[in-house]
């Protein structure tokens, strides 16, 4: 299975950060978790405190990420996000994890290379199936 | 009777007025218009029957004077023959002062050479305007010019008497006097038909201008009313239109409302539930210490995987669109099949069901979204009615009938009694049972998604033996 260096939950939802983060420890995907809870609190995080050219910084190359949330939703992160310089965003794959299964919302985030459309909530069989059959495809 | 009623009462009453006015304006053109033309075809056949006359009368008088000159009886007799016609139309106008029989004045004016048409026009002209100043005037003329024909033939009764005449000085007085008296009437006949035309014209050049007036007067009041009229319906008409404008926006409105409400609702009810759920997972992670408390994390889990089930079913129904899918597209239905049965492969193994393909059509021109619900939907129904009794099969195909590209879904499950319950099968249940198996959603969204995309559903079952669908999609 894949293994991530550092990922970034974006998500309002306290509970739901909390049910993300304990099952992606589980599946140990990744070295590093840290948890954002709007747009721009993401991108705050991805431009000022990383340091994206950074080798020892926390560069997210796992994005979660849910879509409605107040303030800067997930299609206007997308939208930002991938305006951004190429640096920030090359290399780093995005799960949209969120309640909503409504085909609008799955269009609307078609074209922003975004790895997988999840349903919440996560579960270990869903992330191992995921990033198992990324492995395939790889 | 509220204020309201009594401005609607009003406005009614208008309507009805005006359209009062314009039929009553129409009727009284129509007979206005057919009097007045009778009355220019009396005048027409007076003047007519005058012309005769007064041709007829100075006929005779012609003869009368040849006859007083040479003396042969050949012009005595053309005399007669031509003062009868005059004389006979005399008749007649004593027939109709004096009320005689119409058999009598028809005959004696049919005499008097008038044309039968002419005579019903004399005639009705006389009765209905006998009374008015214009006709008594001309019977006044026409009574004297006959009177004056009657004393011409009296002359020359008297002239055929005194033939033939002596070539003596007596003879050539008597002779010279004859001539002076026939000289005069026939001056005075010519003055009372001049005169009687004179009157006659008169009445006819009155009548065209009364008629030219009052048609012009009516056909305004006409016009009016009817231009009033239709003013009045295109402002009712405008209202109306501006009334449903406004219902329509407030709809659209309500409708916009309704789908913000139903989206922020159901994503409000599903983030705890999906906490909830995920929550579950994590405690399903830790070993259970006692069976009890086992037993009561599975049923939390069954009521939390039913809960959401419905939720997300509502959220479906609630936003299901009327308007055609617009993400239309080339599907490979072979490739879009297998992506969904690889997606729900647990779902469909757990239900012990196999599901096999025989595509005629391989390529559909269809909304993605549309046809992957269908499918989903169908396969979920299917497995949902399937007979414990045996291994579900579910066969799906493709071929063209009727023109259309069918999709068949058929199954080996329960089956039903189509023909107890029609199109019922299609209908929403009136509530969401606890049990999914009697939410009859599936098919309701099935319908919908065909229908709206120009399509239509047609089902056989057999209780016992499955059921089929059959999917008329689209006209390839």
């Amino acid at each position: 299975m894949k293994k991530f260096k550092s990922t970034l939950i974006i998500d309002d939802d306290p509970i739901s950060c909390f049910i993300n983060q304990k099952i992606i420890e589980r599946t140990e995907l990744t070295q590093h978790i840290a948890v954002v809870h709007n747009g721009a609190e993401a991108l705050e995080y991805i431009v000022k405190d990383v340091s994206a050219n950074s080798e020892t910084g926390n560069k997210p190359d796992l994005i979660f990420l849910d879509l409605n949330m107040p303030g800067m939703d997930g299609f206007e992160f997308l939208q930002k996000y991938k305006a951004l310089e190429r640096n920030y965003w090359e290399n780093v794959e995005i799960v949209v994890l969120t309640s909503s299964n409504n085909q609008t919302d799955i269009n609307k985030t078609k074209g922003y290379n975004v790895m997988a459309y999840l349903t919440k909530p996560l579960t270990v069989e869903s992330l191992n199936s995921l990033f198992k059959q990324e492995d395939n495809r790889q | 009777m509220s204020q309201s009623t009594a401005i609607i009462s009003k406005k009614k009453g208008n309507r009805v007025f005006l359209l009062v006015v314009a039929v009553f304006a129409c009727a009284v053109l129509t007979i206005f218009n057919y009097n007045t033309i009778k009355v220019v075809s009396g005048i027409n056949a007076y003047i007519s029957g005058e012309s005769t006359y007064s041709k007829n009368q100075k006929e005779g008088v012609r003869h009368l004077m040849t006859y007083l000159v040479y003396e042969d009886p050949v012009e005595y007799e053309l005399f007669l023959q031509y003062i009868s016609i005059p004389s006979s139309t005399g008749s007649g106008l004593h027939g109709l002062l004096n009320s005689s029989s119409d058999s009598f004045v028809r005959e004696s004016l049919s005499k008097g050479q008038n044309p039968p048409e002419n005579i019903d026009n004399i005639i009705w002209l006389y009765k209905g305007f006998r009374h008015y100043k214009f006709m008594q005037n001309a019977i006044a003329i026409w009574w004297q010019g006959d009177s004056l024909v009657n004393q011409l033939i009296h002359l020359g009764v008297d002239i055929n008497k005194a033939t033939p005449f002596a070539d003596s000085k007596a003879d050539s007085l008597l002779k010279r006097q004859f001539f002076n008296e026939i000289n005069t009437l026939s001056i005075e006949l010519t003055s009372k038909e001049i005169e009687f035309s004179a009157v006659m014209g008169r009445v006819g050049r009155k009548s065209a201008s009364i008629l030219f007036w009052v048609n012009a007067i009516v056909i305004t009041i006409m016009l009016t009313s009817v231009v009033a009229f239709s003013n009045m319906l295109i402002y009712k008409l405008e209202k109306s239109k501006r009334k449903l404008k406004k219902i329509n926006t407030g709809l659209v409105a309500t409708n916009d409302k309704l789908d913000n409400f139903i989206f922020a609702t159901s994503h409000d009810l599903k983030a705890p539930i999906n906490n909830l759920q995920g929550l579950l997972n994590l405690l399903f992670m830790i070993p259970a210490t006692d069976p009890v408390q086992e037993n009561i994390r599975n049923k939390m889990n069954a009521s939390i995987v039913v809960l959401n089930a419905n939720i997300n079913r509502l959220e479906q129904l609630m936003l299901i669109d009327s308007k055609p899918d617009a993400d239309g597209a080339e599907i490979e239905l072979q490739d879009l099949l297998f992506q969904i049965l690889e997606e729900h492969k647990e779902f469909i193994d757990a239900a012990d069901t196999s599901v096999s393909t025989h595509f005629e059509l391989e390529k559909l021109r269809y909304s993605e979204s549309g046809i992957k619900e269908i499918i989903l939907n169908l396969l979920s129904n299917a497995i949902k009615y399937k007979s414990p009794d045996r291994s579900g099969e579910i066969k799906i195909s493709t071929y063209l009938k009727d023109g259309f590209f069918v999709l068949r879904f058929a199954d080996n499950g329960l089956g039903m009694d189509v023909s107890l319950h029609g199109d019922q099968i299609f209908g929403l249940s009136k509530r969401f049972h606890k049990d999914l198996s009697g939410s009859g959603v599936e098919l309701y969204l099935v319908k919908k998604i065909v229908e709206r995309n120009g399509g239509m559903i047609k089902a056989q079952s057999e209780i016992g033996v499955g059921t089929i669908f059959e999917l008329f999609l689209q006209k390839p």
